[in-house]
């Protein structure tokens, strides 16, 4: 194919011509000449179609945001010499390159093998096709060059970026009669010392106060407080008006890495969790145990990209039938309508005991805008705007307001464990 | 490196338009004309740093109208003057061209390993052919400058619009035809 610089370059050599005829001059003709013994040279000079294979190689297909992956290409020349061969990969976007580059010129020699090799880093969870490899002859002159296009794409899985929230205390309130790590204010086994009890036939001698015994001068015996496990549904808002912020950090994102955080946390703690996320449709991940149930929610949240008009309310519908009734709900939303609110309400009347994670969009927002002494004041007035409607919410569900420029766990940090009495 | 090289072709070229449109008479006339080449010049330096070739057509244009065309009809300049600034246009095309293709690749390099090397071998070596082929069509031209004194051909106006309109027919055949004829020949000299 010939380049623009050649079309460009028969342009003028046909204009001119034009010039040199009707102006009957031979001076104006003369200038043609090196046009076309440029263009001369360049036609005697080729640009071979490449014959190339391509085989890619990834130091791993499934990573998490942030973390760098290294992609390799193995060129092979399987046709005649290529004096120019421009390699390019194609990236989607959102994808960092951090070390080499996916875009070279070579020279290929018959037979030859070449590697390229670079380093990408996710900046948004997703999954990712990476290629086809675009592969371009050119002529030296820069006048043709032919293209052909490498298939071998790789398959990249980014899952969310996990906060370390270890020190958080956010456990389900309510407990199952099975065995777990959340203290459940009955007797049963346990660590943590409830009570004393006289000592009865049967019962353990390594659970016999001593110093109680002693004291009493009969004996006593420590009684423990049961650890049980629970449930906890989250739920993602991930509607279109719900996002807020450039992609990579945008309130949906923000929502997903809480949610990433929350449920590894919680599952740690031998509880189920279950996910619901509102998107375009509605799906949902039914609560289980185990690191399993981890990979199954982080699959379900890979794909999510903010969308949909749906009103909030349909989370009410799903969780009254499909899910336990005495599950803790953490609702991940950065309440930018009024339905959110009225569906918090809703759930509490319920009986749903409610945690409201939420991204703060105001502050999102803010971020995206140079400081401004008009804007702060706008800024200032959303901020008071939110803050009542944060009271507000207060009285059906606790909330933890969370400013994106701090850590997750920090935010967290204000959440009151177990046990709480209404 | 190549883009500050682009960039001073760019300027270099601008003198010789500079200097015909400085010999305009009449202030208006010369201060819209100057006012176009700065504009062309302007231009210029756009495509050569931001590496996008086609905003150089502009300049390229400019330049011939205020370069060549007033050498040509008003300060009849002499013809191997002419010639080397039409191959300097052509040298600033190819260079903006080369810049495009391999400037942005260059850059991106962050440390020297062998595939760096290679593509600056490969851009280099582009540049190198590139210049050689413009030396040869300025040699060339001058060799067949001869040819041209001959007082020859048809005066008649419409004889020579035909003979335009032939030449640019021809022209554009070559320009479609899918490779090079040397190609073609020697492929077939292979299968022989």
């Amino acid at each position: 194919m010939r380049t623009t610089l050649a079309v460009g370059l028969l342009g003028g050599v046909v204009l001119l011509v034009a010039i040199a005829f009707l102006a009957r001059s031979w001076r104006a003709l003369v200038l043609i000449v090196p046009i076309v013994l440029y263009l001369g040279v360049g036609s005697i000079l080729t640009a071979p179609a490449p014959v190339v294979t391509i085989t890619r190689t990834m130091s791993r297909d499934r990573t998490a945001v942030g973390q760098e992956v290294e992609v390799r290409l193995r060129i092979v020349n399987e046709g005649p010499r290529i004096p120019s061969l421009e390699v390019f990969d194609n990236l989607p976007g959102n994808l960092d390159v951090v070390k080499g580059r996916p875009h070279i010129h070579l020279e290929l020699r018959p037979r030859e093998v070449v590697e390229m090799a670079y380093v990408i880093v996710p900046q948004v969870k997703g999954e990712y096709e990476i290629g086809p490899v675009l592969l371009r002859a050119r002529e030296p002159l820069g006048l043709r060059y032919s293209e052909e296009i490498g298939y071998s794409e790789g398959r990249l899985v980014v899952a969310p970026k996990m906060e370390d929230v270890r020190k958080v205390r956010v456990v389900p309130r309510r407990v199952r009669a099975l065995m777990g790590q959340v203290r459940s204010r009955q007797l049963g086994t346990g660590l943590e010392f409830f009570s004393l009890r006289e000592y009865l036939p049967g019962d353990e001698i390594r659970h016999v106060n001593w110093k109680a015994t002693a004291r009493r001068d009969r004996l006593l015996t420590n009684e423990y407080e049961a650890e049980r496990s629970g449930d906890a549904i989250l739920i993602l808002d991930a509607r279109s008006e719900s996002e807020v912020g450039p992609v990579a950090r945008s309130t949906t994102e923000l929502g997903i890495a809480a949610v990433v955080s929350l449920a590894s946390k919680i599952l740690e703690t031998r509880n189920r969790v279950g996910l619901i996320v509102q998107r375009e449709v509605l799906d949902w991940v039914y609560p289980r145990y185990g690191k399993k149930q981890l990979y199954r929610i982080v699959d379900a949240l890979v794909h999510v990209r903010a969308g949909g008009e749906w009103p909030f309310e349909h989370v009410t519908w799903v969780l009254g039938r499909y899910f336990p009734s005495d599950a803790q709900i953490i609702i991940v939303s950065p309440l930018r309508d009024a339905t959110a609110l009225d569906v918090i309400a809703d759930l509490r009347g319920h009986g749903f005991d409610v945690l409201v994670v939420s991204p703060n969009p105001v502050e999102v927002e803010r971020a995206m805008f140079p400081r401004d002494p008009y804007a702060d004041l706008a800024y200032r007035v959303l901020r008071i705007e939110r803050e009542s409607m944060i009271q507000n919410l207060r009285q059906f569900a606790d909330v933890v307001d969370w400013n994106p420029s701090e850590p997750l766990a920090v935010a967290l940090k204000g959440v009151k464990p177990y046990p709480r009495r209404r | 490196m190549l883009r500050g090289l682009a960039l001073g072709l760019v300027l270099l070229l601008a003198v010789p338009p500079f200097l015909e449109v400085a010999a305009i008479e009449h202030p208006n006339q010369r201060l819209g004309a100057a006012a176009i080449v700065a504009l062309a010049v302007v231009a210029g330096a756009y495509a050569s740093v931001r590496r996008r070739p086609l905003a150089a057509r502009f300049t390229t244009i400019a330049y011939g109208l205020f370069g060549l065309g007033f050498a040509l009809f008003v300060s009849v300049r002499p013809v191997p003057f002419l010639l080397a600034y039409v191959v300097g246009l052509l040298g600033m095309n190819v260079l903006l061209y080369q810049v495009a293709a391999y400037g942005p690749v260059l850059a991106a390099f962050r440390e020297e390993d062998a595939i760096a090397r290679r593509t600056r071998a490969v851009a280099l070596r582009s540049l190198g052919v590139s210049g050689l082929a413009l030396a040869v069509a300025y040699g060339g031209s001058l060799a067949l400058l001869p040819l041209f004194a001959v007082e020859m051909g048809s005066t008649d106006p419409l004889a020579a619009l035909g003979l335009a309109a032939a030449l640019v027919l021809l022209l554009m055949m070559l320009a479609v035809l899918p490779e090079s004829p040397f190609v073609r020949e020697r492929q077939q000299w292979r299968l022989r």
